[in-house]
């Protein structure tokens, strides 16, 4: 399945696919990239529900998109992460950067 | 023939030695095969959805440093063996790259010679942090060889000692 995104108010939601490796992360960086230049965008939603695998590719993407956000006065929040991608996040140190929310409208009432 | 029932398990539940060795051409698209034939062959350990994503993550990492740093994105072959005894899975990555030039260094969190990739500096954390035992030889200008150890079920291998 392929990365995609969407774009409510001032938030890139950008869906993640099942496996977030170093091809993934690529793919989701130029999509994000491109949208925050065209859009008014500031804020970043990550919606991890489908995915099952990421690697450390998958943290230096998050880290790049933190950069973004802040740039812009914005954040980046994750949602719908399962156990596996909890784990990776909480060991790298994500937390410090990047909100979590349940689920992807919690997200969108406290952006 | 009793014994034939349990998966090919012997008597104590515990499955035969087993090793499986492949060699692949390094780029992206084998980093994916390299995680999903790693996880083939730990299934019938009885892995945990945990120690399933650990290995999986470990190994990814693995085949990445291979990819990007020790052939530079460049053709290469990596070579992978995955041995199972008793409860312990091993997974030997080797590449004919560039080397390291400073282990130690490389193995620091946050640690990347590739900043401008948007690469976190975390792989050799992961692996750390995800299997049991890592270790790493390397020889600048001939390549780098990982040994990567981790015990699967260990519930179960707990429950056997007792």
């Amino acid at each position: 399945m392929d990365a995609c995104y969407k774009i409510v108010r001032k938030n890139l939601i950008l869906s993640i696919g099942p496996e977030l490796d170093h091809h993934e992360a690529n793919k989701l960086r130029q999509i994000s990239d491109e949208q925050l230049r065209r859009s008014r965008a500031r804020n970043i939603i990550l919606d991890f529900s489908v995915t099952d695998f990421m690697d450390s590719a998958g943290v230096g993407m998050i880290i790049g998109r933190y950069k973004e956000a802040n740039l812009r006065g914005g954040r980046v929040c994750v949602v719908n992460a399962g156990r596996p991608i909890r784990k990776l996040m909480e060991i790298s140190g994500l937390y410090k950067l990047v909100y979590e929310y349940d689920s992807l409208d919690e997200a969108l009432d406290n952006l | 023939m009793s014994t034939l029932n349990n998966g090919g398990r012997g008597v104590h539940g515990v499955l035969p030695a087993n090793q499986v060795s492949m060699v692949f051409d390094s780029c992206w698209e084998n980093e994916g095969f390299a995680r999903m034939a790693v996880a083939a062959f730990i299934m019938n350990m009885d892995p945990t959805v945990d120690e399933l994503a650990d290995v999986k993550t470990a190994v990814s990492e693995a085949v990445t440093n291979c990819v990007i740093h020790g052939y530079n994105g460049g053709p290469g072959k990596i070579y992978m063996n995955c041995r199972r005894e008793d409860h312990v899975i091993t997974v030997e990555v080797i590449d004919h790259g560039i080397g390291i030039e400073d282990i130690e260094k490389a193995m620091e969190p946050l640690y990347t010679t590739r900043p401008e990739l948007e690469r976190s500096g975390m792989g050799f954390a992961f692996m750390e942090a995800f299997m049991d035992n890592l270790s790493v030889e390397s020889t600048p200008g001939k390549g780098t060889r990982i040994v990567m150890e981790k015990i699967i079920g260990r519930e179960a291998a707990m429950e056997e000692a007792l």
